[in-house]
């Protein structure tokens, strides 16, 4: 199932009335509308105001979200918008070098958007990510497979469990415990942030 | 307090791993147990970070906890779907979807109740082949005029009433009179004739005449 799968079956659960699977996606999502929010609002008490606010029109909205782009794409025009309202409403003026979404969506090691970030922002993620693949070299090699096949590579429990020579239920349970030996390392600095 | 097993159900979730029934019972979960919600938060940042996401802007649980606040505020509100949606017939049932279903379950108990008509007439002509036409009927079947009255006892009123649930064709072709429902020479083939008769008529053939609801029915398409 891939990322955008997931994302529409949340979507459906939420439009069944099951709101905590819009808790799932706020929190998917959340440190990457921020990002984009950041762009334009650069104070971050302000940036979360806007971001709640994203979430807030996404979630009245989402009866009408119906799947032609992936859900990311759409909260993304939303945080936009209501990111430039905001500044609108502000009386300051939304940045010239605006990116469009189609560009922002693929750029993940560009400099680009490293180059907009806050340098808080940057700092900390620099060392939540640090904290991460620490994480991951102390891991047991089984484990350390199964969660970068998965993450990293975007292979499915079954893909994972038929290069791992392994039944899906062992690749479910090493994911897992990858996670949690991971969270443990990270919990600290994100009760902090 | 979280178990392991709910945790690991969330990780398969998120991964899309998770059986349909085992995501709605967890889903219940994370809408009362914030340290379920955390660590969703937590998983989903750890795959951002093993994939250099540089798009990130890492906040703390306080955000998402804000902002599931705020949706809890908020007013509930029909989330409609638009073009026969999956989540739309997920959804609580629309005025037109509940009509349609109320149309089905009305239908499907009409048409249980007219096959349970036809077997018990059958099974009475069965098991008293040959009433005495002189036996009096019940005191309060007694109203029935003599002459609606078959030579079995049985009153054509309730007969007529049953009219509606038979095939169209049965009510089309062949006019319906007192004799008919009365008992023939054998019993048994009578009965064996009424079946066979039913079983040449095409399926399309068997509607139930329920003139509101079926109005009703035709809205509710209307409305899909």
């Amino acid at each position: 199932m891939s990322e955008r799968d997931v994302d529409q079956e949340l979507v459906e659960r939420v439009q069944a009335g099951e709101m905590a699977a819009f808790d799932i996606l706020v929190r998917k999502y959340q440190h990457r509308i921020l990002a984009v929010i950041g762009r334009y609002v650069r104070d971050f008490s302000e940036a979360q105001d806007v971001g709640q606010e994203t979430f807030l029109r996404a979630y009245r909205a989402i009866g009408n979200f119906r799947g032609d782009s992936a859900f990311y794409t759409w909260v993304y025009k939303i945080a936009v918008n209501t990111a430039k309202n905001h500044l609108v409403a502000a009386k300051r003026r939304p940045p010239t070098d605006d990116v469009a979404v189609e560009d922002a969506l693929h750029f993940t090691s560009d400099s680009q958007l490293k180059d907009r970030a806050t340098p808080e922002n940057e700092l900390l993620r620099e060392e939540i990510e640090q904290h991460v693949f620490a994480a991951v070299e102390d891991l047991p090699e089984e484990l350390a497979t199964a969660i970068t096949l998965r993450e990293v590579d975007g292979l499915s429990y079954e893909e994972i469990a038929e290069v791992m020579n392994c039944p899906i239920g062992t690749v479910r349970s090493r994911i897992f415990r990858a996670r949690e030996a991971i969270e443990r390392r990270i919990r600290p600095l994100l009760s902090g942030s | 307090m979280n178990t392991p097993q709910l945790l690991e159900d969330l990780s398969a979730m998120i991964d899309g791993e998770l059986d349909a029934s085992r995501s709605a019972f967890l889903l219940r979960r994370l809408g009362h147990d914030q340290s379920l919600r955390a660590a969703s938060g937590c998983y989903h940042l750890i795959g951002d970070c093993l994939r250099r996401d540089r798009r990130i802007a890492p906040v703390g649980e306080a955000f998402a906890e804000r902002v599931t606040a705020a949706l809890a505020s908020e007013p509930a509100q029909p989330m409609v779907a638009q073009h026969g949606h999956t989540a739309a017939r997920r959804a609580a049932p629309a005025d037109a979807g509940a009509q349609h279903s109320h149309w089905l379950r009305t239908a499907r108990w009409a048409a249980g109740f007219a096959t349970a008509t036809i077997v018990a007439a059958g099974a009475f002509w069965h098991v008293q082949p040959g009433v005495d036409d002189s036996l009096p009927l019940a005191a309060s079947e007694s109203v029935a005029p003599a002459s609606e009255v078959a030579s079995s006892g049985v009153r054509i009123d309730d007969l007529r009433r049953q009219l509606p649930l038979l095939p169209v064709s049965a009510r089309q072709s062949r006019p319906l009179s007192p004799r008919e429902f009365a008992p023939q020479p054998d019993p048994q083939a009578w009965q064996d004739a009424q079946v066979a008769s039913l079983h040449h008529l095409p399926a399309t053939q068997y509607i139930i005449v329920l003139p509101a609801q079926r109005s009703g029915s035709a809205q509710a398409g209307d409305a899909r």
